[in-house]
């Protein structure tokens, strides 16, 4: 781009924006849809990997430990545990620990005695709760744990890891998919709409060529157009998807509050910087595509 | 300074638009080209053009074989030949001044040269006071005074008009003919393609006279001559 022509560019480009009004109107209209339904399935997939993060964080594997460990052993077995790969995080729990954690799983209010008053802890054993990084290494860690001195026996819930595992593999694998077919179909969508605005204004581009004017020269302020037209679908797509899905994330938390949704205000950044940039590329690239059969005079 | 060497012109579908042409255009003189639709005017003219290439033969403009020009040296080429169309060919949301000024820009001429010539081949044309008026506000005859405003305002050496009078009454048609005749006067090597037996024969220029792509006839100070036996 020739430097002192960048004015004449953007003020071209932006003349003709406001003077094809109708045409641009309908090209940012069909960039923003195209548009939501991209960010639309980013959504799901960024919502899909945070659900599936979380459901990992809740599995835990628990290490039982032989009660003939001294209490040295005990906590050298523990710190041994939290170093290892793929652990996220370790907690040492008492029997004493375990059997509170296992009375607080039932509602005692009822009750004028506590029925587990006389309970001793004693049929209970010593743990490692641990959570993981990636539960797809559960087996490797599980393995390496049990060689370990003093674990008498691993507790991994091996067919609900097996499930979140292949559920979470599925819906991040089909949402990146659909996104790839979308980009595929947007860039369709926002090319075509910008060839028809381009085709509107055949008989200027050849007034143009007519008057000696250079290729670059015609196609920098449709470039520019194109960029604009990006811009603010993109803009107005991020905007709208920003505002829908926080009334989305909190209607669905008044009614069902059992996940964590990605936070709105972590996603909008990344959102708005896929479909801006995703809108400015293709916008810019669909004018310089749909000029170039005018530019043969 | 401007050559057609037995340029043969076979379009895609098979219509033969210019058979084994050859003539010699001097630099100042003031060309009709006549003859029927389809007789080849409009094909000379995109060859000069550099729209259109040869299917054999060469087009020589000032030295340069037009037809062997890249397609980054072709806006280059049609800076230096200004072109008038029958229908204007203005750009309808600009005003006058900046359809004029457009042709400067494009040539990359800075913002005070076209201030300052602007003005002057406005004023040449005689339309000084329509300057801030868009195309759809003027009269066909005022709307050709810009598309030759337009075609001169670079000061090309060769001015092509394809039938300027062809949307205008007689009067606003002799209009336009004075302008052209003037600015041949200055030195413009002018090509007019035109149907009007009457400018043609008004003006006794040189007349090139075209019958299904070959030359009848080629006159100084020539007629158009209605009816021409074909060869």
């Amino acid at each position: 781009m020739a430097i002192r022509h960048i004015n004449y560019y953007f003020k071209e480009a932006s003349s003709n924006f406001f003077l094809n009004g109708l045409m641009s109107g309908a090209s940012v209209i069909t960039v923003t849809a195209a548009l939501i339904l991209l960010g639309l399935f980013f959504l799901i997939g960024v919502n899909f990997k945070e659900i599936s993060q979380q459901l990992q964080s809740d599995c835990e594997i628990r290490v039982v430990i032989d009660d003939a460990a001294s209490a040295n052993e005990q906590r050298a077995l523990y710190e041994k545990i939290k170093k290892m790969p793929y652990v996220k995080s370790a907690s040492y729990e008492s029997k004493e620990q375990a059997l509170e954690n296992f009375k607080s799983i039932f509602d005692l209010s009822e009750y004028e005695n506590d029925p587990f008053e006389d309970m001793e802890s004693d049929f209970l054993r010593n743990y490692v709760v641990i959570t993981m990084k990636d539960l797809s290494h559960a087996e490797e860690l599980v393995n390496d744990i049990s060689k370990l001195p003093h674990v008498l026996k691993v507790i991994n819930r091996k067919d609900t890891i097996q499930a979140i595992m292949t559920f979470s593999t599925i819906l991040q694998n089909g949402s990146l998919i659909s996104m790839l077919g979308l980009m595929f179909i947007a860039f369709f969508i926002i090319s075509n709409t910008i060839k028809l605005s381009v085709h509107a204004r055949e008989e200027e581009i050849h007034i143009m060529k007519y008057i000696g004017a250079t290729d670059r020269f015609i196609r920098w302020p449709f470039i520019i157009e194109g960029v604009f037209v990006g811009l603010i679908g993109g803009a107005i797509a991020s905007f709208l998807l920003y505002w829908g899905y926080m009334g989305a994330v909190s209607a669905v938390k008044r009614t069902l509050d059992i996940f964590n949704f990605a936070s709105p205000n972590k996603i909008i950044l990344p959102l708005a910087l896929l479909l801006v940039g995703f809108g400015v590329v293709i916008g810019a690239y669909a004018s310089m595509f749909s000029l170039r059969r005018h530019l043969r005079v | 300074m401007i050559s057609f060497k037995n340029v043969t012109k076979i379009y895609d579908n098979n219509v033969v638009g210019l058979d084994n042409v050859s003539f010699t255009i001097q630099k100042g003189e003031f060309v009709f080209l006549v003859g029927q639709s389809g007789a080849g005017k409009s094909s000379i003219i995109k060859l000069l053009m550099a729209e259109e290439l040869p299917t054999e033969g060469d087009v020589i403009f000032d030295g340069k074989i037009v037809n062997k020009l890249s397609r980054k040296e072709i806006p280059y080429l049609r800076r230096s030949i200004g072109v008038v169309f029958q229908d204007f060919r203005l750009l309808p949301k600009k005003t006058v001044y900046e359809n004029v000024a457009y042709a400067m820009l494009v040539t990359e001429a800075t913002k005070r040269q076209i201030r300052r010539q602007v003005p002057n081949v406005l004023s040449m044309v005689g339309l000084s006071r329509k300057a801030r008026c868009y195309p759809n506000q003027l009269s066909g005859g005022e709307q050709q005074r810009v598309a030759i405003a337009r075609a001169i305002v670079n000061n090309p050496s060769v001015l092509i008009a394809d039938e300027p009078t062809g949307n205008l009454d007689n009067e606003t048609a002799y209009e336009i003919m004075k302008i052209l005749d003037d600015i041949n006067k200055r030195g413009t090597t002018i090509i007019m393609a035109t149907h009007s037996d009457r400018i043609v024969n008004d003006m006794r220029k040189r007349v090139i006279h075209l019958e299904n792509g070959i030359i009848l006839s080629d006159e100084e100070k020539g007629v158009y001559r209605v009816g021409y036996p074909a060869y």
